[in-house]
């Protein structure tokens, strides 16, 4: 051994009185990574309910079923949704690599399991109705409100014949007022008139919601509705 | 046999972090195999050498309530040093020097080697240290590392894996890379030759 090296670092010691760093500060920067793995699953999956709300959304509200345009298609894609979901799962795999021994296991294998634990999550989220939540709670901003397009939005598009909203009140069998989800007021007339409950058809209410195919006349407040369903939240 | 020796890393650790004198202990057991170990990575003998050692015992001393006790302190400390070394390199804005191989470190490297059946038939006359050093520097800085651990320092993959914090299958697939570049070196060093 060679003592002068060894009594040149002790010698460095004693004169800039170096001492260990405390345990509790490695602690806490490993528990940092940790609760940024955790944080970052709970956020990946907010991301993967929300997308998952939005596209069962769609379906519900028999938007699948129309020959709708490349647009639309491409309008209802949430990508701030799967943007959130990729990125929080790159975040999930670089918070759990620098965890104590996170470099134990390949990139492979974190993103697998972030992803599975980030879809499985999500999954249950949107399950219990956080999905919703999550995307109504952030509607209410504006700049998301802006961007991401729902069945709402797609559904409030007159001039190319849907429309939706709450009933305001009725006139008679062909003719009542809507409410559109953005506060617009329309007067409606139905082609044909509304049947009674015993025809086993959907008959719309004063305060229901509901969705239509028609067409918007020359009047911009007026549309005329070929067809009329609820909508179901 | 002394005291010292039959203590454990963990025991001298724990000793160091209620006296500091005791680090001296540590140093006693580990200057020698982690000088040779910065040599190895590429920093001249010198001022340099004795600096990074240096920077290296000191940062160990700093972080020993970072020692996790599931790992080998040695893998622990090789870390330091090879994260030492790397950093020292990086702020002097050089390049590793050429591998520092004596003439027992090419025969240890090519004796370890010739343990792996691919190499058998390569290993026999391969004592030349000049050779083995240039062979070695030409390879991937990676795939260095990782060589150098594995047959000059005599590491398992999971200690391995410990040091450079990289994932054993990736320390099984570098060491795998290296081996076969090194063998089609040695392989045009013959045809060269002959």
């Amino acid at each position: 051994m060679n003592e002068e090296f060894s009594n040149k670092i002790m010698e460095r010691i004693e004169t800039e009185h170096l001492t260990p760093l405390p345990h509790w500060r490695f602690l806490l920067l490993r528990g940092t990574f940790w609760i940024l793995a955790v944080l970052s699953v709970i956020i990946g999956s907010l991301a993967f309910g929300a997308i998952l709300f939005l596209f069962f959304d769609f379906r519900r509200h028999g938007l699948s079923t129309i020959p709708h345009d490349a647009t639309e298609f491409l309008l209802a894609i949430p990508y701030v949704w799967i943007v959130t979901f990729l990125l929080f799962i790159v975040v999930t795999r670089t918070s759990i690599k620098y965890t104590k021994k996170g470099y134990r296991y390949s990139l492979g294998l974190i993103i697998s399991a972030s992803l599975i634990l980030i879809v499985f999550f999500g999954s249950v989220l949107n399950f219990v109705g956080v999905g919703r939540a999550t995307h109504e709670f952030l509607n209410e901003v504006p700049l998301y409100n802006s961007i991401n397009y729902d069945s709402k939005d797609a559904w409030n598009r007159p001039r190319i014949g849907k429309l939706a909203g709450i009933i305001s009140s009725i006139q008679d069998n062909k003719n009542f007022s809507v409410i559109d989800f953005s506060g617009h007021a329309w007067q409606v007339s139905l082609r044909i008139p509304m049947k009674d409950k015993s025809d086993n058809l959907f008959v719309p209410e004063a305060s229901s919601t509901v969705r239509m195919f028609g067409l918007i006349e020359a009047s911009s407040s007026r549309f005329v509705a070929n067809s009329i369903f609820e909508w179901e939240e | 046999m002394s005291d010292e020796i039959i203590k454990s890393d963990q025991e001298l650790v724990a000793e160091a972090l209620r006296d500091k004198h005791a680090f001296s202990l540590i140093m006693h057991c580990y200057e020698e195999p982690i000088r040779r170990y910065v040599r190895r990575l590429g920093c001249k003998d010198g001022s340099d050498l004795d600096d990074v050692l240096q920077e290296i015992f000191i940062k160990v001393f700093i972080n020993l309530n970072d020692f996790d006790t599931s790992l080998k302190f040695s893998s622990w400390l090789y870390r330091i040093a090879h994260n030492e070394t790397i950093s020292f390199f990086r702020k002097k804005s050089v390049r590793p020097s050429v591998l520092n191989l004596s003439p027992e470190d090419s025969h240890e490297f090519f004796a370890q080697l010739a343990d792996e059946k691919d190499f058998a038939e390569l290993a026999n006359a391969r004592e030349d240290a000049i050779m083995v050093r240039e062979l070695l520097s030409n390879l991937g800085p990676k795939y260095k590392e990782v060589l150098t651990l594995r047959f000059l320092e005599e590491k398992s993959y999971t200690e391995i894996s410990d040091i450079l914090k990289i994932p054993e299958g990736t320390v099984a697939t570098l060491i795998s890379r290296g081996k076969k570049e090194l063998k089609t070196a040695l392989e045009n060093k013959d045809k060269k030759h002959i």
